[in-house]
């Protein structure tokens, strides 16, 4: 195996395309798309949106959806990893999010405004919210904790710090991904910033009009292969490569040459000692913006060429932002073990721009690395090689 | 008002709205010309001040921009964009 | 890690000024929330003008200033010319972000509605908008990151600032910490904290803290002679604690010494 590899021992994942992997495997392989309006919250801002369905707004009053929808995730990443019980173990938490780390709550800002005082319910929630301190509170773990919020590429970030971490021997296992929910304020946000569309995205489409938002959240449950052995575990998939490159170009637009993107790319690689030869798919950040999708497509088909299988799967889960680096990582990952990847959804025409061709519907996967790539508002890039070993 | 003073009227309010909402630096509204180019070489706006004047303009004058495609050539210079502004208010 | 540079931005000044500054009392400032005036160490907007460093910098808020400041100046210490590199990492880590934007951001949605808002003010709201600005003004293309939490960020920032160096993903890595003060953090303050009335900060039993803000960075690399900053064992610690993110105030004020 690759040096610095290191395996997955476990994963889980929620968004509009399902609870769980199968779920969401099975639901993307029929090609649904469950996109509709905001039903969470009110707001005039009538663009459609991928939420989770079958997971109430709050389970407790206080406390953030983004944690309960981790929590989701976890428990199903945790379970396959056979981590029921953490005691004695040296175990890590490195997640992504953009909406939890902010205390994005108009009730309370609303109501602090108006009387200069307001009730502490939410604050509370955002104090003991932060995703990696209580998820390792309540697991009782004793490993690095970190919360990155590298916007649209923290969950892939999260892998890579997990990645470091293990390969430092910091801990033995590491719990790594991202999560985020739909909330008001961003909406307002993105439709401010001219970038969301008010039909179904259409990732690398000729005729694509913008990005619709997300939710969800995507685990991994990563280890050293000595710990995997202890722990009479066999994973033929791991992380064997990560690379991060900051644009230096502009606050919110990517740079046009890619150039951050292609140096990420190539440091993963290195990470990895592969060529791009060796990658069988891109799961790209591919949002549905035009500007996302023409940097990002020109960059893969320069250092890939035009036949590499490329596909988004926001077209399934909408962009999850702080999770879409862990939800993709999950889809990556399933995508080498099963053998398929399903179709691009919302492509339909080639853009000449771009000159890459996703993937039209469910196609067969015949190779042992996958790369997940996520660019991010800000200038960060990263780059997150998964591999499949074949079983000893 | 006659429209030329009207839109000498709306020319003066955008420059001093966008030295203001755009935080511009080592510029007075006084010294941006009635052909300055917002974006590129004159006044070197980029695509995030684009989306912000489409706020502005919304905010100020009540209106919306709904193509952000079409108004490359609207928001070209403050002349113009005073046209567009004129256009959809009194016209 | 080796020191190769800091830099420092507090109530106290900028950087070497900062740290060679006498003890002064906090400023007590006048809050809507409460007829007590309210003690605080505010970085002071003479400190926050620097046209040489932020012009260029029109849309950035004062969270942004204040860390891409620090980071200059941490830079600029260690006479290396960074611009272009692609060797170089930010790691910068913060319990509250840019909060003052966030709220400016709910403004706008409580006064324009949500389809009125600045996408400006939005873009700005984000945590990791001060490293983006960072980047820009210094150039640094490796990879650049924002880590936040309320127990020890900054100490999660050095444990991954180590590994990065030790695996040879950066060459050097900007590495910071920073936070700035609110109104609505001064009202949760207010009421989390025993604020120290007289202005006096007492670590006993009980302590008393005045809420500050600044913003602090290191310039680091993996040679182990010259000044050190290494984390080798860490503890977590489970309360809420000041405005201020972790120690990198009083690392860099130890090491400017």
């Amino acid at each position: 195996m690759i040096p610095d590899a290191v395996f997955i021992t476990g994963m889980g994942v929620v968004s509009a395309a399902g609870i769980g992997v199968e779920a969401s495997l099975a639901s993307m392989a029929a090609s649904e798309r469950n996109i509709a309006p905001v039903s969470l919250f009110s707001s005039p801002v009538k663009l459609p949106v991928f939420e989770v369905r079958g997971v109430p707004p709050r389970t407790r009053p206080g406390k953030m959806r983004t944690l309960d929808l981790l929590e989701i995730a976890l428990a199903e990443a945790l379970a396959s990893a056979g981590l029921n019980e953490t005691a004695g173990l040296r175990i890590g938490v490195a997640l992504g999010t953009t909406v939890a780390c902010q205390l994005n709550d108009l009730g309370f800002y609303s109501s602090f405004r108006e009387k200069l005082a307001a009730p502490f319910e939410s604050v509370d929630g955002f104090l003991e919210g932060n995703l990696a301190e209580a998820t390792a509170r309540r697991l009782g773990l004793t490993g690095p904790t970190m919360v990155v919020v590298n916007a649209c590429s923290s969950g892939t970030d999260a892998i890579g710090a997990a990645l470091s971490w293990l390969n430092a021997g910091l801990c033995d296992i590491a719990i790594a991904g991202g999560a985020d929910e739909m909330n008001r304020i961003p909406l307002a946000g993105f439709k401010a910033l001219s970038v969301a569309s008010s039909e179904p995205c259409r990732p690398f489409d000729k005729n694509r009009s913008g990005l619709n938002l997300g939710e969800g959240a995507g685990v991994l449950v990563m280890e050293t292969a000595e710990s995997a052995v202890k722990r009479g575990l066999k994973s033929t998939l791991h992380v064997c490569g990560y690379g991060s490159s900051a644009d230096a170009y502009h606050l919110t637009a990517p740079h046009p040459e890619g150039e951050g993107l292609i140096r990420a790319v190539n440091a993963a690689l290195r990470q990895a000692n592969l060529q791009p030869a060796d990658i069988a798919f891109i799961n790209a950040h591919g949002t549905s913006t035009p500007d996302n999708d023409r940097v990002e497509g020109r960059a893969l088909l320069k250092l890939f060429g035009p036949e590499i299988k490329v596909l988004s799967t926001k077209g399934y889960t909408g962009h999850t932002l702080g999770a879409a680096g862990g939800i993709e990582a999950v889809f990556t990952a399933a995508g080498l073990s099963k053998g398929w990847i399903p179709g691009s959804a919302g492509f339909q025409a080639l853009d000449e721009e771009i000159g890459l061709l996703p993937t039209l519907g469910k196609t067969e996967i015949a190779g042992r690395y996958a790369l997940s790539t996520s660019l991010a508002f800000g200038g960060n890039n990263s780059a997150l090689i998964i591999g499949l070993e074949d079983s000893q | 008002m006659d429209k030329e003073t009207k839109l000498a009227e709306i020319r003066e309010r955008l420059k001093v709205l966008l030295v203001d909402q755009l935080s511009l630096e080592d510029i007075t509204p006084e010294e941006i010309g009635d052909d300055c180019e917002l974006f590129g070489a004159g006044l070197g706006l980029d695509s995030l001040d684009a989306v912000e004047i489409v706020v502005m303009l919304q905010r100020n004058f009540g209106m919306e921009v709904k193509d952000m495609e079409k108004s490359r050539e609207v928001f070209r210079t403050i002349g113009t964009l005073a046209d567009y502004v004129y256009s959809k208010t009194e016209g | 890690m080796k020191i190769l540079g800091t830099g420092l931005i507090c109530a106290r000044g900028r950087s070497q000024e900062a740290a060679c500054a006498e003890w002064q009392l906090p400023d007590f400032i006048d809050v809507p929330f409460q007829k007590e005036p309210f003690p605080v160490y505010a970085v002071s907007a003479a400190t926050l003008t620097d046209k040489a460093v932020l012009g260029g910098m029109r849309r950035a808020d004062r969270f942004s200033k204040m860390a891409t400041l620090a980071a200059h100046d941490a830079v600029a210490a260690s006479g290396l010319n960074l611009k272009d590199s692609e060797r170089t990492g930010i790691i910068f880590a913060t319990a509250f972000g840019p909060h003052n934007t966030t709220f400016r951001f709910q403004d706008d949605i409580i006064d324009y509605g949500d389809a009125g808002v600045s996408p400006t003010i939005f873009s700005n709201s984000v945590h990791n908008a001060a490293v983006s600005y960072i980047s820009l003004a210094l150039g640094i293309k490796g990879p650049t990151w924002t880590n936040t939490g309320f127990c020890d960020p900054f100490e999660q920032a050095v444990v991954l600032a180590q590994a990065w160096l030790a695996e040879g993903r950066c060459d050097t890595i900007l590495l910071g910490g920073g936070d700035e003060l609110g109104t609505v953090m001064e009202y949760i303050c207010s009421k989390k904290l025993l604020i120290a009335a007289d202005g006096k900060v007492r670590i006993n039993h009980p302590p008393a803290y005045v809420p500050g803000e600044g913003a602090a960075f290191f310039l680091l690399n993996k040679a182990t002679d010259g000044i050190q900053l290494d984390l080798s064992s860490k503890t977590q610690a489970k309360r809420f604690g000041n405005m201020l993110s972790g120690r990198a105030l009083d690392c860099a004020v130890q090491a400017l010494k």
